[in-house]
């Protein structure tokens, strides 16, 4: 027993040496990026980590039964900051994402990742708790109409981030939501026939309108590389996002197995790579790094993911391993998502890398989350 | 622990095994997609990038120089310029109205050209060419000329335009009470000449003798559009027209307008514009098939020789083109080298090799004596050559044409003037063959001295005619000359002394000789030469309507019927004769010179026959040739110089034509014989034989023999007859390969 638990500690001590590697990576990846472009985003990106640290410390020690009765609390204060963003927010590339207070930017789409979790995470628990019977609900077998209040908890978000519009966001909180909901269990009837009507509802946003139609230029152009648009009113040619992906393509296969090195990434240097510290950074890393970096960064982040789920499974109760599953779901969802994009797998929705891609609000609320799931796995069992 | 419990348990574990595998088999499909990018297919996208970051810019090769046999420049390269527009940088309609604005300003351009710029960048970029620069106009007007690359000169005082878009017309200022011309100095001073005035209402005026538009308003017809104010501040002073320059103004205003660059190429330009025009050729812009047929040499707006030594020697005067690579970012600007090297394998720079320069034989002061001596005749052609090398000092053809025009911008109009012009100023007369009439009687007379029908003292009584076939063949003396022998009938020109012989002689040994002085053959010349013919009997059967007939011999034997020949091929012929029997290559071309001045390839003296003739016999022929000027009834007899000995042949053959649709003083002028003379000079020593043809010139000796006479003075005051053992012959001095050794 002791032996087994002195290997389950130092899966944590691992996985906070992973964090903290990963933190090292973004950061050398930001100097590197800077050197590229000739920006600053280092220091910046230093001062989030200590921010990010700070909570990061504060979320893994903070009592979860607090955390679990302020979760309804801080998903209000999430939608209050989303309605204010709608109404006062910054545009930056016809996109309305951050609400500037006390002189800073924020980007309440990344809190209120967090803030979904906790209130799925509430209500199951709630529900097995409080539920009259909690033997009613077998384990695994919720149906739809035991699910209409959180869907429509998290429907609010989802619109409010999807009109701004974010449609990278809001797919990953539909993600999230939708992994959480699995972990919890349902009913194989029910299971069917969400994804039955998923697949009713792809085409019938795509020909109403729900999708947008430079949202659906991204997918032609993943579908075919060599489609391109040109608006006959601007005279612009749609073809920068394909030029764009293409380019990180070009510069993903430049680096080859060891890679260029870094900063001797040409297609970095030359700026071929826009976005290089935020949705693109892949690109550079991986160009300058090669497929060896490369495998590195994707075990780092397969291993946080393991990590994670053994924690929700380790965990003392339903609220604790939901908040862990859907920490690690926020995780591995934008992983693979933000890579599959640069990579040419996926069409090009906007979407950090969780780590690397320069952020404030981003690295903040990573850091957050991971705080809140090495709180787990430290409480695990206790109660 | 309760059953509940139990499953839970089960429950718990099987979720998490489900939601890893989940994860797992993402991330997998990510590592897959990295072994796919940079393990499979890592060599393919890093070419890849290479090359999108590459762009290779073709450097042009500098085209070799003429030069004549002094050194003087006959083809030289200037500066020609031109703007381009990248379409990237003016991808959005407010900066492309901006940049297009300013260049209609500047150039200007019409509205329908900017039309049709913005309609190409349009295209451009919907064509993912959008860093292909778009040519908006070449040749402009810098210091030089635009229409022939002579030199411009900038005016005191600039004539001020309105130029209107609309119609494309540049109108000057003028004053609505003007009722002159007004000088196109600018300086207000009015000529003689009216001014037309369009209406009552007194806006728009001509004048009728320059075509000039006037106005006194600042808007175009019609009113709506404003004139564009554009400075002519240049004149030329060979033709008169004022320029503004149009790169100055534009490369002033470059840093407002993105996107515009100035492109430089050199263009071919001939200082002597008409003087050496057959001679050079000229250069126009490559075909695809001939961009096919050389590939990889010709880039698309190359241009490449037309006729004359620039088409002769297009390889050698063309060089190699070099490459530059650039690497150029996202946003199109030039990377440091360090990238350039990294990225092209260190291979970044390949330099032009320039073409070599040409060394003529030909001397352009004689050469521009000849065209003077032309002056009276409407067409012809000569040729000046030293009998023992070959070497060819001067070779004319008239009419002709402006060698920079036909290599640069060259309007429909001149093109249509050009070759509907009767007198056919492309071809190069010198080498085209015509009836050669009596110049060919020193082929007769040498064939009939060597085969012993005709000794020295042979005489033949000449009637004035001459019966054969049941048909009358006429001397050109009607009354005859009485009894001649072969130095006299050189001399007199005598028809009826050759018929005899020539009959006696036959039609194919006469052939045989008529080859052997080189007709109906190469004069090895560079150029595109006509062989012309000597025909035989086979050729008469063949080819005549009636089939072979005894006469024919009779006319070839004084040079006339089927037999053609050019000025070149007399010259040479001559030049057998006189240097004792050598039938050398005619040649023009002395060396060629590489960039660093190594000669790559000296010309000498080559013989490709000799006439098998005895040096007595040659010896007679020249007797006669000598007495043609300098005895009192020879035919030249006029021509007849002072200071040095003469000799020559005249030559008037029959070639009266009929064309069709022939103006009054054409059809005169066609119904004229073709006059020849040949001449050379020092008669004891000859150093250059002149050949003079004057198409439709009439006599010979009254026509032709003049413009040789005073060819051969300009060749004596130039020092050519002195010899080599001369005091100064010119050319010594700046020809140390050796052309005097190979005398």
């Amino acid at each position: 027993m002791s032996r087994r638990h002195i290997l389950q500690e130092r899966v944590h001590v691992v996985a906070f040496m992973v964090i903290a590697l990963l933190a090292a990576i973004s950061l050398l990846s930001q100097r590197n990026a800077d050197w590229y472009s000739g920006d600053d985003f280092y220091s910046l990106q230093v001062v989030w980590y200590i921010i990010g640290g700070v909570i990061f410390v504060l979320a893994s020690l903070i009592d979860l039964r607090i955390v679990e009765r302020l979760s309804p609390v801080f998903f209000a204060f999430c939608i209050l900051g989303l309605v204010l963003t709608a109404f006062f927010g910054t545009e930056v590339n016809n996109s309305q994402r951050w609400l500037r207070v006390f002189g800073m930017n924020f980007q309440f789409s990344e809190l209120t990742k967090l803030g979904v979790v906790l209130i799925l995470a509430r209500w199951f628990h709630m529900r097995k708790e409080r539920a009259p019977g909690a033997a009613a609900i077998h384990e695994g077998a919720y149906r739809i109409r035991d699910l209409l209040q959180p869907i429509a908890l998290c429907l609010v978000p989802f619109l409010l981030i999807l009109t701004q519009p974010d449609l990278g966001t809001s797919l990953v909180i539909v993600l999230v939501a939708v992994t959480v909901t699995l972990y919890e269990g349902l009913d194989r009837r029910t299971l069917v026939m969400v994804a039955l009507s998923g697949l009713v509802l792809v085409p019938v946003a795509w020909e109403t309108g729900g999708i947008k139609e430079y949202q659906k230029d991204r997918v032609r152009l993943w579908v075919n590389p060599d489609w391109f648009k040109f608006d006959a009113d601007t005279g612009v040619v749609a073809k920068g996002r394909h030029l764009q992906s293409e380019q990180a393509v070009w510069a993903i296969g430049s680096g080859k197995f060891w890679g260029r090195g870094s900063r001797d990434g040409t297609q970095s240097r030359l700026k071929y790579l826009p976005e290089m510290h935020t949705d693109m950074i892949l690109a550079t890393y991986a160009e300058e790094q090669g497929f060896v970096g490369c495998t590195v960064l994707l075990f780092l982040f397969w291993f946080l993911v393991f990590w994670g789920l053994r924690t929700a499974h380790d965990a003392r109760d339903r609220f604790c391993a939901l908040v862990a599953v859907g920490a690690i779901a926020i995780v591995g969802w934008q992983v693979f998502i933000n890579i599959g994009m640069v990579a040419g797998l996926l069409p090009i929705v906007g979407l950090p890398l969780p780590f690397l891609s320069y952020g404030g609000s981003a690295t903040v609320m990573l850091m957050g989350c991971l705080g809140l799931l090495l709180n787990v796995a430290l409480h695990r069992g206790r109660l | 622990m309760s059953a509940l419990h139990r499953s839970e348990l089960a429950h718990q574990r099987r979720r998490f095994a489900v939601t890893l595998t989940l994860f797992t088999a993402l991330f997998v499909a990510l590592e897959a997609r990295f072994f796919y990018l940079q393990i499979l297919h890592g060599e393919d996208f890093r070419e890849r990038a290479r090359i999108s970051a590459i762009s290779s810019e073709r450097i042009p090769p500098r085209r070799g120089l003429i030069r004549d046999r002094n050194g003087e420049l006959l083809a030289t390269n200037a500066a020609s310029f031109g703007v381009e527009l990248t379409p990237h940088y003016v991808s959005r309609p407010e900066q492309r109205d901006v940049v297009l604005e300013s260049l209609q300003v500047l150039l200007p351009l019409s509205d329908a050209r900017r039309a049709e710029l913005n309609e190409k960048i349009e295209e451009a970029l919907a064509n993912r060419k959008a860093w292909e620069p778009i040519l908006v106009a070449r040749h402009l007007v810098s210091d030089t000329s635009p229409e022939h690359g002579g030199p411009l000169k900038p005016i005191d005082k600039p004539l001020a335009t309105l130029y209107c878009p609309v119609d494309n017309v540049a109108y000057l200022p003028i004053d609505a009470k003007a009722s002159n011309c007004p000088t196109d100095r600018g300086d207000g001073v009015t000529t003689r000449e009216p001014l037309v005035w369009d209406d009552e209402s007194r806006r728009f005026a001509t004048c009728e003798r320059s075509g000039r538009r006037f106005t006194t308003g600042l808007t175009c017809p019609g009113g709506q559009v404003e004139l564009i104010p554009n400075l002519k501040n240049l004149r030329d002073a060979k033709t008169g027209e004022v320029y503004s320059n149009q790169v100055a103004a534009i490369r002033a205003r470059l840093h407002e307008m993105p996107g515009v660059q100035i492109r430089t190429d050199f263009r071919r330009y001939y200082p002597n514009h008409y003087e050496a025009a057959h001679l050079l050729g000229y250069m126009n812009r490559v075909t695809a098939d001939e961009r096919e047929r050389w590939r990889g040499m010709y880039a698309l707006n190359d241009v490449i020789g037309r006729t004359g030594v620039e088409q002769a020697l297009e390889h050698p005067l063309r060089g190699e083109a070099g490459r530059a690579l650039h690497v150029r970012d996202a946003k199109g600007h030039r990377s440091e080298s360090q990238v350039i090297e990294e990225l092209a394998g260190g291979q970044a720079f390949e330099r032009a090799v320039a073409g070599q320069d040409v060394w003529l034989t030909i001397d352009i002061k004689l050469q521009e004596e000849v065209r003077k001596a032309f002056r009276y005749y409407k067409s012809g052609a000569a040729i000046v050559i030293t009998p023992d090398t070959g070497e060819v000092l001067a070779l004319y053809s008239k009419p002709g044409f402006d060698s920079n025009i036909w290599s640069g911008r060259l309007t429909k109009e001149e093109w249509d003037n050009t070759t509907s012009n009767p007198y056919t100023p492309l071809i190069n007369k010198a080498v085209t063959p015509y009836a050669p009439g009596s110049v060919y009687k020193i082929v007769t007379s040498a064939a009939a001295l060597t085969d012993g029908i005709a000794t020295p003292e042979t005489t033949i009584d000449c009637p004035g005619h001459y019966d054969f076939g049941g048909r009358r063949f006429h001397c050109h003396n009607r009354s005859g000359h009485g009894p001649v022998n072969l130095t006299a009938a050189l001399k007199l020109s005598c028809d009826v002394y050759y018929y005899r012989i020539g009959e006696m002689l036959g039609m194919d040994r006469l052939a045989e000789f008529g080859r052997r002085f080189g007709f109906g053959q190469p004069t090895g010349l560079p150029t595109r030469e006509r062989t012309g013919r000597v025909p035989t009997r086979t050729w008469h059967a063949e080819h005549t309507s009636l089939g072979w007939q005894p006469g024919f011999t009779l006319s070839t034997s004084i040079g006339q019927g089927s037999l053609t020949a050019s000025p070149a091929q007399v010259a040479r012929s001559f030049a057998a004769l006189l240097n004792g029997g050598d039938l050398v290559r005619l040649r023009i071309v002395d060396r060629l010179v590489d960039e660093e001045g190594r000669v790559t390839m000296n010309e000498r003296r080559e013989v490709s026959g000799t006439l098998d003739v005895s040096h007595e016999h040659m010896d007679l022929i020249r007797v006669g040739l000598d007495e043609v000027v300098n005895d009192p009834d020879g035919t030249g007899f006029d021509l007849q110089v002072t200071d040095f000995s003469m000799s020559g042949k005249t030559g008037t053959a029959e070639a009266a034509q009929v064309r069709a649709g022939a103006s009054e003083s054409l059809a005169r002028w066609l119904t004229e014989d073709h006059a020849w003379f040949t001449a050379y000079a020092p008669s004891h020593d000859p150093q250059v034989i002149i050949v003079v043809f004057v198409e439709h010139g009439g006599s010979g000796s009254k026509h032709a023999g003049p413009i040789a006479k005073r060819i051969t003075l300009a060749a004596e005051k130039l020092g050519y007859l002195a010899g080599a053992d001369g005091p100064e012959a010119p050319g010594d001095d700046d020809d140390p390969y050796g052309l005097e050794e190979t005398r």
